[in-house]
Parts: C-alpha cells; structure tokens; sequence
C-alpha cells in the first residue's frame, strides 16, 4: 500500500510538474535547459489550476469529489500538452565546464545540509497548534468529502469558514492523501513537508541561477550561505525560515520560502530582460500569473504581498527603465490576486 | 499601533546582529553594485518595503485589512536571506582566492552567532510513528473508533490538538479553541479532566447533562494513568475499557455507540 502509494505520489509530485513544466519552455524562453526551472514552473501552475478549480467549489460548498475529479481532468490534459511541448523543447544536456576544488566543496557541503534538512523533516516533529486546525481540515476533507464545512476543532457542522476556504492547501494534501491511498496526516506532517523543503531550494536555486549567469562558479556557495541562513533562522517563530522547517505542512510556510522566492526569480528574469531590450515572452508572463495565483492557495494574504511585491518592484523598474508596457503586464499579472482578494471581502 | 509594528520588527529580528548585518548588506549594494537590476530587487525594493513597514499611514492601514497579529509577515517579502547571502558571495568573489576560505569562514561562524539553529528549538522533538503526532494519540484513537460512524470523546489538554488531526472522525466536547480562547472558562470539563483527583459526580455531569453544562455526551473518557477518581463510576455506566500508553480511557456503557 505505501509502496503503491508512494510511486502515485511520485508521479503526482514529481513527474507531472516536470512534465507540465515543459509548456514554459521554448522559443524565447530561458532556462530551457533546467529540470528545476520546469519542475518550479510546473508546480505554480499546477497549484493555480488546483486553486482555481476548487475555490468555486468550496464557495458553492460543492463535494471533495468533484475537485478532485476536475482536478485529475485538468492535471493530464496539462500533462498531454507538457509532453507535446517537452517533445519539441527536450532536456538538452548542458557543456559543464570543470568545477574548481572550492565549487566541489561547496556543493558537498549544499548536499550535506540539504539531507540534514531532509531528514530532520522525517525523523523529527514539531509540535505546532495550527496543526490542529490545517492538518485537521485535511484530514476532515478527505474522510467526509466536504470542505470548510466542519469544525476541525472539536465536533460539529459550521458555516462555511471563507477566510480559509480561499485559500485551500490543506484540500490540496487531502487531494494528495485520496489519490495516493495513504494516510491524510502522513501525508501533511511526512511526504508534503519534504517536498515544501525542496521546493523552497528550488527557488532558491532559480533565483541563485539568475544572480550568477556570468559567474556560475558562485552558485554553490550561495546555496550554502542560503541553506546555513535557513538553518540557523530561528531568531522568532515568525521567520519564514521558521516557517520552511518547522511548519513546512502548512500554505503559509509556502507562501514565505517558496512562493516569495519564486516572484524574486520571476522578477529578476522579467527585469533582465528589460534591461537587455528583450522582449519578455508571453510564457514568462504565464508563469508569474499562476505563482500570483498559486499564492492565493497558501494564504489569503498572498493577495497583498505579491501585489505588493510585483508592484513595488513594477515602479522602480519604471524609474529606471522607463517602460510603461511592461509595468502594465505586470499589473494584469496581478488580477488572479485582486480577484481572490474582492472575493474575500464580497464573502466575508 | 504604530509602537506595535515596532515591537513585531523587533520580536521578527531576533538578535540586532542579523539587523546590522542587513543593513551593512544594503550599504555594500548601494556603493558597490552596478548592475540595476539586483539593485532594484536587493536595494531599492527592501529598502521601500522597510519604508513602508514603518510608515503610520501604512500600518494603520494594512492593520484594518490583515489585523495586528499578522502585520509582520509583510516583512516576508523583504529577501533577506537571499540578500545577505548574495552580498557575502558577492563580497567574497571580490577577495584574493587565498582570503576567500577565510572570509566564507567567518561569515559561516556569524551566520552560527547571530542566527539559532532551528532544531534546538524546544517544540522539536523525535516523531513517534510516521503520523508525527503522540503513540498514545494514535493507539487511543485506534482502539475506539468505530467504522463508518462519529462517536465522541473526551481528551486532557495534551491530546487534544493532535486527535483530530490523525482522525477526524473522533469528536471532542472540546477542541484548540478552548485552549487557544476561553481556557477554564466555558470549558469546565477540560480543566476538570487534567486534575490530579477527579469528582465522579462532576465529570458524569460535564460529559453526559447537555442541557446543563455538559457540551456534548461522551462515549469515552481519557484521563492520565494514575488519576484519582473520587467516587464509582461503574455506578454510573461507566467502566475502564483499557489503558494504554500511560492513559485511562473509559468507556460510557449508557450511549449507544453502533456496535
């Protein structure tokens, strides 16, 4: 059963965001090459269709079911239409230059607290009471094919809680826990928070690509000090650095170490390319409006931080480059968010 | 309100290190980095987001849509990590190759000194099982759940955040928010439950009289092992049905439960 269980999850997790990754690669388009670019890319659009699909049916507090199926529907239509686009648009192995001693070392060390992180996510718990609440909803929306509907808490039904139905990844766990078979709360508290790990070195890694272009030797070493910051980021309980280990089962863990550093890569590769007078392509543009939209699953708060985010940064690109066009793509990209966010406020 | 947003920043930093450490990145960005694009995402844009957090008129604002308590997770957006982490790569890319080791050296002993490490964190412990939440929890649950139907039960403080998280179709009379809101309040019968001596008479009231203080009818009670009960339970239906992991747990023969 957990053998069987966990190959599904392996597909669910691990190929069919590579695979759904592949649409936004092409012509135009950079990091081509990067498996982790297409598994970073995939997985925001992927959660932005789980979004999308479920927020309605939680809204019209239709069944689990019905997200799930739409969800499965959708999910391998985008997988036929990532294989057309991975055919066209294959992994190329790249020319790797000789790593000097220092890069080798480095990426040894990366490796060693990566695995340390791995592990203490598996062999060590946290005892948060938020739990209660998220891995509960989990746990109550795949046992009763309802959601937002029952007091997680103690015992009974409730109105439909819109605050957290907005934004619903412990549904996306339960999603996880029904087509895999396995147990909900192995699921959240085992499979979903070292996966939100890697994620989150995932986008760190996008982002450390997108710094170092010319100087690929500095890499490693930035994903040490990246990794040792994380490690070493328990100053309160409210760092996102926090939040990545200790929490890494819950959206708002997400939203501050994935989802974040996501729109810090998208941005640093939408204002590379205007500063370099390229056209930025309409699948960069698509990747930045599903991690808008996939921010709106992890919290109904990443409404406003990545609009803040895209428009802070929007208005100083304008400053200095002086283009108005992009600025307003920018501002389009946002509408997922301003839609969820009207949605809170004409609902609750 | 205002004062508030400085104590979350505060609290949010953890030691000043960290806080000078940033702000030495910042000025290194300012003076020393040509490219406008890192400028803007690692200069300019934290440097607003600081502006903003700190602005009255913001925070009075932004307090009226997110609350108070969840104001400083606008600091979020602010790349720190990665910015301190591409200012101390940049700096040592600079150095002569025989001083990079060092410095990487020094930076990594700063990062130990001004940060914590995480799993020291006391809230960390060894998970018991692949659920992550207590043995007893899961044996508990196990032993009285009844396929295809709710039943209720009572649990001690302890328990409680993590029975529904493992199976939700175990009801409590109580749940987190009576420890999060209205600890010993309208929640007598869990302040009742983590006595060293239990009333017989009191808990028969609390878990079965819901028109008279009891929330719910319990099918089962669960106390810690070695609790004194002061009086007969049996007297009233209720008999021990085990005890597992450290724990009593009593069944209420007097409900029907759909055996």
């Amino acid at each position: 059963m957990i053998v069987w269980g966990s190959l599904i999850l392996l597909f669910w997790l691990g190929i069919l965001p590579v695979i759904v990754g592949s649409i936004f690669t092409g012509k135009g388009c950079i990091n081509n090459n990067s498996i982790v670019y297409r598994f970073m890319s995939g997985n925001m659009l992927l959660w932005a269709v789980f979004q999308v699909i479920c927020v309605p049916c939680v809204v019209k507090e239709k069944s689990f079911v019905l997200v799930v199926t739409g969800y499965v529907l959708v999910s391998l239509l985008l997988f036929a239409i990532g294989i057309f686009c991975g055919v066209k648009n294959p992994l190329r192995p790249e020319r790797s230059r000789r790593p000097e001693l220092g890069e080798k070392l480095a990426v040894t060390v990366f490796a060693i607290l990566l695995l340390l992180q791995v592990v203490c996510a598996v062999v060590l718990t946290y005892a948060d009471g938020d739990d209660a609440f998220y891995v509960a909803v989990s746990s109550i929306t795949n046992s009763s094919n309802t959601m937002y509907m029952i007091n997680p808490y103690s015992v009974g039904a409730t109105e439909l809680d819109v605050r957290h139905g907005l934004a619903p990844f412990p549904v996306w766990i339960a999603f996880l826990a029904r087509v895999s078979g396995l147990h909900t709360t192995m699921v959240a508290h085992v499979i979903v928070a070292v996966y939100l790990i890697l994620m989150s070195y995932g986008a760190f890694y996008l982002v450390g690509v997108q710094l170092f272009r010319d100087k690929k030797q500095m890499l490693p070493p930035f994903m040490v000090f990246v990794s040792l910051q994380v490690l070493f980021g328990d100053n309160s309980f409210r760092t996102p650095e926090n939040f990545m280990l200790a929490r890494s089962r819950q959206g708002k863990a997400a939203m501050g170490s994935i989802i974040i550093p996501m729109i810090v890569f998208l941005m640093l590769v939408i204002l590379n390319q205007l500063k370099e007078a390229r056209a930025v392509g309409i699948r960069t543009w698509i990747a930045l409006a599903a991690t808008v939209t996939a921010a709106c699953l992890c919290t109904t708060l990443g409404t406003f931080l990545t609009c803040m985010m895209i428009g802070v940064m929007g208005i100083c690109s304008l400053f200095v480059y002086k283009k108005w066009r992009t600025v307003g793509q920018m501002a389009l990209c946002c509408i997922p968010a301003v839609c969820f966010a009207l949605l809170y406020f004409v609902l609750g | 309100m205002w004062k508030k947003a400085v104590d979350l920043f505060v609290t949010y930093m953890g030691s000043g290190i960290l806080v000078a450490w940033f702000v030495i990145s910042l000025v290194y960005l300012y003076l020393k980095e040509r490219d406008s694009v890192k400028r803007i995402v690692f200069l300019y844009f934290p440097v607003i987001v600081l502006v903003l957090y700190f602005n009255p008129l913001f925070v009075k604002m932004v307090y009226g849509i997110i609350g108070e308590e969840i104001y400083y997770r606008f600091l979020w957006i602010m790349p720190m990590t990665l910015t301190i982490s591409y200012t101390t790569v940049s700096i040592c890319g600079r150095l002569k190759k025989g001083l990079q080791p060092f410095f990487a050296g020094l930076c990594t002993l700063l990062i130990v000194i001004s940060g914590k490490l995480i799993y020291v964190n006391p809230f960390f412990s060894v998970a018991e099982n692949e659920y992550h939440v207590p043995e007893a929890v899961v044996q508990i649950c196990d032993a009285i759940a009844v396929e295809g139907r709710e039943i209720t039960a009572a649990f001690p403080m302890e328990m409680v955040q993590y029975v529904r998280q493992y199976d939700s179709t175990i009801c409590m009379p109580h749940g987190r928010e009576a420890i999060l809101w209205d600890w010993g309040m309208d929640f007598p019968l869990l302040e009742l439950l983590v006595q060293e001596e239990i009333d017989v008479e009191d808990l028969v009231y609390l878990t079965r009289d819901t028109e008279n203080g009891g929330r719910f009818p319990c099918n089962y009670i669960i106390v810690r092992e070695g609790t004194v009960l002061l009086g007969d339970l049996e007297k009233h239906g209720i008999v021990l049905f085990d005890t597992i992991e450290g724990y009593d747990v009593y069944f209420d023969t007097t409900f029907y439960i759909g055996y």
